[in-house]
């Protein structure tokens, strides 16, 4: 047997696992003890499911003892963030309001297909009120801290998730992005993040935001560990009905090979305008590692982002209205008064911006006959300080809550699969998003991989302080 | 609005955040778009 507390990353943990080297239940053991130790500092957490969790590492260990396979996730743990499904849990979404809905009959799709590929569930995890939000400044729940700098944001909101993977006390977790939910806290926290395209996973057993911008999808510390969670991620649900009726497509097994002889650009203009002296080094960096030589510019970026804000607005305040109507104070403030106004948008503005919406996915599909992967900032700075009212964009200060997802929008708007690697160039780290062409995580996986063998992308494990 | 009520004590807040999003909605509508682009369907990649 080896030690436990030493061993680090899902495939490593999950070998070690199926070997008999490292036995499931002290596994759990020691990473609950670590939640126990670090989480009153970071306040990822919003519950522990420690009974649980022992019990499907006993089953683990059992399934290794009697010479069966508990599968490619065997025994390693993970968080959800709180707008997934926990059966025979209340799904509260990060709000107060949803504490009176009935408790989930069983977990989410994709947080079951992890399990039934051995993972275990320890724990739920911290987020903005309703995953509105991008800094995990909940008012019920608390703030989650970076475990890289205790003073800052792990960004939002899927920020708990994010927080407990560079923290070490999950291997991975699993998320949510409608408009850079996964991409923000990938890039404060300094780890991997994958969101998926659109209708690639089911969201069945998750609560919703913006019903045709919301998206499911992995954190971790590795490439090949983000990809392995993200294969057994994969395939169709009848319960989503934006789930597309595709085979399972995995990008682990072809991971090495798939990031060689691929067509590279850099996005200009917004994509550098938006982002500080940092981020630009950092895509730099990224850019001279694969090789990259051409720019370009995607003219209806600044109308996407636009137009993914208004439709997000407008969505989410349909969404709630009847909660806003009832129970207005019982929201966040922050949350409510921007659910308010998008009930108060007038349809005109929503249409004119779906219509934006299709002239700018002709405009980037468009982009993809000539490249097959594009790379940009993730985030306009890296991780600011909780409570920092604003942030410095293309010379001007502008408020931080509204601005950090200016980079994320536009891309999530029309559901194109993103990798975000971290890049530590600075007292905090920041991410650069690889974007590939719809249906092809495999290619964008790639690229990180070879980032990552590079040595230009990394995420060691923090130990908050 | 169609039933749906905002406490005055809310109002400075509401409007804040509607007028940060009609600026959102003025930057679609400039350069004018053509009739015939039919909004993007809801659930497509």
């Amino acid at each position: 047997m080896i030690m436990v507390e030493d061993v680090h990353g899902v495939c490593v943990l999950a070998e070690a696992i199926r070997r008999g080297r490292i036995s499931a239940v002290s596994l759990i053991e020691d990473r609950l003890e670590r939640v126990r130790r670090l989480d009153p500092l970071l306040n990822c957490f919003t519950s522990i499911l420690e009974d649980r969790a022992l019990a499907a590492a006993a089953e683990v260990d059992a399934m290794v003892a009697a010479g069966r396979d508990p599968g490619p996730l065997a025994g390693v743990p993970f968080g959800v963030k709180d707008n997934y499904d926990v059966g025979r849990r209340v799904t509260t979404a990060g709000s107060i309001i949803n504490r009176a809905r009935p408790a989930a009959q069983a977990d989410a799709v994709i947080a079951a297909r992890v399990a039934r590929a051995g993972a275990i569930l320890i724990g739920t995890q911290n987020m903005d009120e309703f995953a509105y939000g991008f800094t995990t400044e909940n008012a019920h729940y608390g703030a989650t801290r970076n475990p890289r700098d205790r003073d800052r944001s792990a960004g939002g909101s899927s920020g708990g998730s994010a927080a407990a993977v560079a923290a070490g006390l999950t291997e991975f977790s699993l998320g949510t992005d409608t408009n850079g939910s996964i991409r923000v806290p990938s890039s404060f926290c300094g780890i991997f993040g994958l969101k998926p395209t659109f209708g690639r996973l089911p969201r069945t057993g998750t609560f919703p935001f913006v019903h045709d911008l919301d998206h499911l999808g992995p954190f971790a510390r590795s490439v090949i560990d983000l990809a392995t969670v993200y294969d057994a991620m994969q395939g169709f649900d009848h319960g989503d009905v934006a789930c597309a009726e595709r085979p399972k497509e995995p990008a682990a097994p072809g991971i090495a090979e798939n990031g060689e002889g691929l067509r590279a650009a850099l996005l200009s203009d917004w994509f550098e305008d938006m982002a500080d002296a940092q981020g630009r080094a950092a895509t730099a960096m990224v850019a001279s590692a694969l090789g990259i030589r051409q720019s370009i510019a995607l003219p209806g970026t600044r109308r996407a982002r636009a137009a993914a804000f208004v439709v997000t607005a407008a969505s989410g305040g349909n969404l709630h209205r009847e909660a806003l109507r009832t129970q207005a104070g019982d929201f966040d403030p922050a949350t409510r008064d921007r659910l308010l106004a998008g009930a108060l948008l007038p349809a005109d503005a929503v249409l004119q911006a779906q219509r934006v919406r299709q002239l700018y996915r002709e405009e980037v599909l468009t982009a993809f006959r000539n490249h097959d992967v594009l790379i940009a900032p993730a985030t306009p700075c890296s991780a600011p300080k909780l409570g920092q009212a604003t942030i410095m964009v293309d010379g001007a200060e502008v408020a931080t809550r509204p601005n950090i997802g200016l980079l994320t929008q536009p891309l999530s708007f029309i559901g194109l699969p993103i990798v975000t690697v971290p890049i530590h160039n600075g007292p905090m780290p920041i991410g650069v998003l690889i974007i590939a062409a719809p249906w092809r995580e495999d290619v964008a996986l790639a690229v990180a991989h070879r980032l990552e063998q590079a040595g230009i992308a990394s995420a060691p494990i923090a130990e908050p302080c | 609005m169609a039933g749906l009520k905002i406490d005055p004590a809310h109002l400075p807040g509401v409007t804040n955040n509607l007028r940060t999003l009609i600026q959102q909605a003025e930057v679609l509508m400039t350069p004018p778009i053509a009739g015939e682009t039919e909004p993007a369907a809801t659930y497509h990649a």
